[in-house]
């Protein structure tokens, strides 16, 4: 199994990740479709990169009410199942890394790390985002990099921002 | 719209009427004009009257992207600005990256026109396709970041603002305009035009999207480009170091510009080294939008007066600016200048030169202690520096009249300080000099916005890239094209790269990738193009080149409208007279009428006035034109 793994210290915010994503996804350039979105604070020179990290046991499996939301035991890779999603923002609220988004459609996404091979991984030009072999340096490595985003989000007040960009209640103006 | 690439959509705000007007997109203009600077000349030149006062109501300020912004093709996060220049009088245009155009273009917009004057501040909020018209009052009188952050709070925590400073608002003929608190839109004073206006800010967001004609092919050339600049290893080295990598190739050759021009050597220049500032200050990296090169460095200063604050840092035209050129090696005053000049909206580049004229006034006895506010200015001493700028912002004291830049500055003080005021066309020059490198000579001052170095400045022509010289102008022109000191081939390639430069500004690409390192060139706009667009014209560079060619002319008749002729396109005598008194290049001296005669027969335009001749107007389909110039009297015979 393989772990996504985002060093927060190498993302120079240039969103390539938004804009891969969303030609994947959607066929356009169209960053607010995208499963991945990079939350800055501009003044300070701060970019985050928020996505699902496939958590071992995730919050958004547990509370999803509609049971859209699944972990598959093989690939780890946590899935949203559209047809059964009742657009209820749980998973939005209380995804703890801010990973889960609404379109301006109203539709809920998450990475599904594209079947295996996340595609913003390989596009990303500054090695921010890696996608590894599951060892216990990695898990480690990944621990420490859930504490990181914690801390940028509060340290330089991206929660507001980073709910925003979820657009929670669909058109967030 | 049948093309692609652009969302379709243009706003005409009016800030004396508050209206707004949104309207489709013009086809004949993008199959003319592609974007950019393009846009921007047609519909300045069609919207302004010739003579207007560039801060009355009058002028128009237009904002563009262009058809590759907010796509995925390697650095095309940019977009520009454009207004008649206060600074110059002439056509001004400046570029910024950051993320605030391709945010303009997912809320639904290519283009904006600004048009009018409000009666009160005001500051437009542009949220997926409606536009507000807000009160700025209480915004009035902040900086750049109190600004920012302030109608961010207002709005949405996500948008994009750009917006003015106190210099903006105080009229200085320099201002700037920035976005995303660090992204300047700094050259010939587009920020004091919406002063002017009294338009404070535009804050945009956007959740809209870019489609692509051919979404496979066009994901074809990204990969292709996206590794090209991963392997470049210039590139790298930019993101690495950033453009303070300049420095070190400019003190090597000789032309890293000390005390007002009057040198290329720098003692201190050491200290200024990318390596340095990477050690002693770098925190981190970031990239514009869209980017893969992340040459924007985020500094810190540790120790001492100007320690503390965490931002983004001088590019090398800053640490030129406030280092060499005022004879000052000290990084913490340069990075605190760089800073304040972002806050309160002035250009560094125009900033740092209005003080070395008045430094080397002071120092040569034509201005007397007690003139300058009783400042001890002399080279390097930083101090007082950071007191002018201060004071240029606030326009108090001296700074009043620095703030008109050193053309006017030079005029008004007179006992032989015009031969220090080192500008084209009223535009300060920026770090480079004619002397050591003919081409930039030619392109300082034949350049639309004057003495500029994004639009004509050939990179190639020097540093060892005799392969790529000899494959855009053939091998027969080797070595001399690639001798610095020497003025032969230097029009042809003056002439080529300010075509292609339009081009670039158009789509937009980023400077970094195609001027230097030099990875893209025209053949790949002209695959990159159709792809996004779905114009199948746009795949020719022959047409291309014409379209850039177009936009370099319809640039100059905007300038010869306003008066501008072979009389203008002149260098500071200090290039052409002074030779270089030291370093790699020292004896060396500019001569540039022989570059003119040149580059005006290449461009088709008269020798004798520097007009473009009707046959060439009518090459380029700028019919209309052709009859302005004559009704002034202007078309040459």
């Amino acid at each position: 199994m393989k772990l996504l793994i985002i060093d927060y210290d190498l993302c120079s915010g240039c969103r390539v990740c938004e804009l891969i994503c969303s030609m994947e996804h959607a066929g356009v350039f169209k960053p607010s479709v995208s499963r991945i979105r990079v939350v800055k604070n501009d003044k300070l020179s701060i970019d985050v990169p928020l996505v699902c990290i496939q958590c071992e046991s995730p919050t958004c499996v547990n509370i999803c009410p509609a049971n859209a939301l699944s972990k598959d035991k093989e690939t780890g890779i946590v899935r949203l199942d559209p047809d059964k999603c009742i657009g209820c923002n749980l998973c939005i609220l209380k995804c703890p890394y801010h990973g889960v988004f609404k379109t301006p459609d109203g539709v809920v996404v998450k990475c599904d790390l594209c079947g295996g091979d996340p595609r913003c991984v390989k596009y990303c030009p500054t090695g921010a985002l890696q996608y590894v072999e599951e060892s216990p340096e990695t898990k480690a490595k990944r621990e420490k990099s859930k504490e990181k985003l914690l801390k940028l989000l509060r340290e330089y007040e991206l929660e507001k921002p980073a709910l925003r960009i979820a657009r929670v209640g669909g058109s967030g103006a | 719209m049948k093309y692609k690439g652009y969302v379709g959509r243009y706003a005409l705000i009016d800030l004396t009427r508050q209206s707004i007007h949104i309207e489709p997109l013009n086809e004949g203009l993008a199959r003319n004009y592609i974007g950019g600077s393009g846009f921007a000349a047609r519909i300045l030149y069609d919207m302004l009257k010739p003579g207007i006062d560039p801060l009355s109501p009058e002028n128009v300020v237009v904002v563009a992207t262009g058809p590759l912004t907010g796509t995925l093709w390697p650095t095309t996060g940019r977009y520009m600005m454009a207004s008649k220049s206060p600074l110059t009088r002439i056509w001004g245009e400046s570029h910024a990256g950051g993320h605030f155009g391709p945010e303009l273009k997912y809320a639904g917009f290519d283009y904006l026109v600004i048009t009018g004057r409000g009666e009160r501040p005001t500051y437009i909020y542009i949220d997926n396709g409606r536009i507000e018209l807000r009160k700025a009052e209480h915004l009035w009188g902040l900086n750049v970041h109190e600004a920012t952050d302030a109608i961010k709070e207002e709005t949405d925590p996500n948008a994009h603002v750009a917006c003015i400073g106190q210099a903006g608002e105080n009229l200085v003929r320099f201002a700037s305009v920035i976005s995303d608190y660090h992204r300047a839109h700094g050259r010939t004073g587009v920020g004091a035009v919406w002063g002017s206006k009294r338009l404070k800010a535009i804050a945009v967001r956007g959740d809209g999207e870019i489609e692509v004609a051919d979404p496979e092919k066009f994901m074809e050339l990204v990969d292709d480009a996206h590794e090209r600049v991963l392997k470049h290893p210039q590139a790298r080295d930019l993101a690495k170091y950033g453009t303070p990598l300049l420095v070190g190739y400019k003190q090597s050759i000789g032309e890293f510009p000390t005390k007002n021009h009057w040198t290329g050597v720098f003692d201190g220049a050491k200290e200024l080294m990318a390596e340095v500032l990477k050690e002693r200050f770098w925190v981190r990296d970031r990239a514009c939008f869209s980017c893969r090169v992340q040459c924007k460095k985020v500094y810190t200063v540790r120790e001492g007066r100007y320690a503390g604050i965490v931002s983004e840092g001088p590019e090398y035209e800053g640490i030129y600016s406030f280092g060499s050129n005022l004879g000052n090696s000290d990084f913490p005053s340069i990075f605190y200048a760089n800073y304040l000049c972002n806050n309160y909206g002035l250009d560094a580049i125009s900033t740092g030169c209005v003080i070395a004229f008045l430094t080397e006034c002071v120092e040569r006895g034509i201005v007397g202690r007690d003139e300058v506010d009783c400042l001890d200015l002399k080279w390097g001493n930083h101090e007082a520096f950071i007191e002018l700028i201060h004071k240029i912002a606030k326009r108090e004291g001296i700074g009043d009249l620095l703030a008109e830049g050193v053309k006017r500055a030079s005029e008004k003080i007179g006992r032989g300080s015009e031969y220090y005021a080192i500008h084209v066309k009223g535009l300060e020059v920026s770090g480079q000099d004619g002397r050591t490198h003919r081409s930039i000579g030619l392109s300082h001052a034949v350049a639309s916005r004057g003495a500029d170095h994004l639009r004509g400045l050939v990179t190639v022509d020097q540093l060892g890239y005799e392969e790529i010289a000899a494959k855009r102008w053939g091998r027969d022109k080797l070595p001399d094209i690639c001798n610095p000191y020497s003025e032969k081939w230097k029009a042809l390639a003056v002439k080529t790269t300010e075509d292609v430069y339009a081009v670039r500004d158009l789509l937009i690409v980023c400077w970094y990738t195609v001027s230097w390192p030099p990875i893209y060139w025209i053949e790949d706009f002209a695959k990159i193009l159709p792809a996004a667009t779905g114009e199948e014209a746009f795949g020719r560079v022959e047409e291309l080149l014409k379209i850039g060619e177009r936009v370099v002319n319809l640039e100059r008749c905007f300038n010869v409208r306003e008066g501008i002729t072979r009389k203008d396109d002149r260098l500071p005598r200090r290039f052409i007279e002074e030779p270089m008194p030291e370093g790699p290049g020292k004896g060396q001296t500019v001569n540039l009428d022989l570059m003119l005669d040149e580059y005006y027969d290449l461009r088709g335009w008269d020798r004798e006035t520097g007009i473009p001749r009707k046959e060439t107007l009518e090459r380029l389909g700028l019919i209309k034109e052709i009859e302005d110039l004559r009704r002034m009297g202007r078309l040459p015979e």
